[in-house]
């Protein structure tokens, strides 16, 4: 049986990853909402570490960084309570964009507004089944609109890292595997 | 990954599939709209509704509009339209919420499980016919 190692860069690495996204995270939620009528929207410029993660390293590790985020920035920033909604809504988003990734039709900006789209849904279905009743549901077209375009402007911004960033800065070398990452 | 990290490395920014997620996410949300929106009445008045139970109707009659209080949550009615004025809830989303007027509408406060709604009814087709 193989055993499969950890390579300790992929550890530090993930670790950065995960720190950068709790910081945008927090910034972010220091902001005023940008729509009145749409408390909750936000750019989710945390999703660019997410979504990068997700490229390159694959869908645990991205469930990872996911994890990390949501569980942190719920405790230092919202209530206990926002954890779900964004494990909710980031759980399904990340589950669409690896869809969309595997598929290999989409380019990254459109795997990314998908799964801003996606988002919303996920949030408020978590919503939905707290409040005992759809009337988050409500919220959902405007929310998803409002996902999509911010997914959109965030698959761009990934979209141009990963075309800049060399190969090297995010290579990890595997003693039980010859090309991994 | 590595394979896909060049795929990626090497992708365009735009591909003609793209068109085809963002056709799809627009139809679901049209017809989402669609479902939601469309039977849209004459504000009628106000529903409140609390761990998603039906507590209260006020009617807009334009008879004095009480300030109502559940679970932490003070809603404050007005002719035609409601917004949530103070909440013990951290995020203060329903106190960030502008004031709902049209009938469909609702302020949502999910941690204290609160849900304002604008539920709509006939008025419209009475001011008409007293017109």
């Amino acid at each position: 049986m193989n055993k499969r190692s950890f390579p300790v860069k992929k550890l530090a690495v993930l670790g950065v990853l995960s720190a950068m996204c709790i910081m945008i995270g927090y910034l972010e939620s220091l902001m005023p909402p940008i729509f009145p009528f749409l408390p909750f929207a936000k750019l989710g410029f945390g999703n660019i570490v997410v979504l990068f993660t997700l490229i390159i390293y694959g869908i645990g590790e991205g469930f990872l960084v996911l994890g990390i985020k949501c569980l942190v920035l719920g405790l230092i920033a919202g209530n206990p309570m926002m954890i779900l909604y964004s494990l909710g809504g980031g759980l399904l988003s990340l589950g669409v964009e690896f869809l969309l990734l595997r598929l290999k039709a989409n380019s990254i900006p459109a795997v990314s507004c998908a799964g801003g789209a996606a988002h919303g849904l996920g949030q408020i279905a978590v919503g939905s089944a707290f409040a005992g009743s759809g009337a988050p549901f409500y919220y959902l077209p405007h929310l998803s609109i409002f996902g999509s375009i911010a997914g959109i402007v965030t698959g761009i911004i990934v979209f141009f890292i990963i075309k800049k960033l060399p190969e090297k800065v995010v290579y990890i070398q595997d003693k039980n595997e010859n090309n991994a990452y | 990954m590595k394979k896909d990290f060049r795929y990626y490395k090497e992708s365009k920014p735009f591909r003609l599939w793209d068109l085809a997620v963002v056709g799809v996410i627009l139809i679901m949300v049209v017809a989402l709209l669609l479902v939601l929106f469309l039977p849209r009445q004459e504000a009628a008045g106000v529903k409140i509704y609390y761990k998603g139970e039906l507590v209260r109707t006020v009617a807009f009659d334009g008879s004095a509009y009480p300030v109502l209080k559940y679970n932490g949550v003070t809603i404050v009615i007005e002719e035609g339209k409601a917004y949530v004025y103070e909440s013990t809830c951290k995020n203060q989303y329903c106190v960030k919420h502008a004031p709902i007027s049209k009938s469909g509408e609702s302020i949502v406060c999910l941690p204290n499980q609160v849900v304002v709604k604008i539920y709509g009814g006939e008025k419209s087709e009475v001011d008409e016919v007293t017109k």
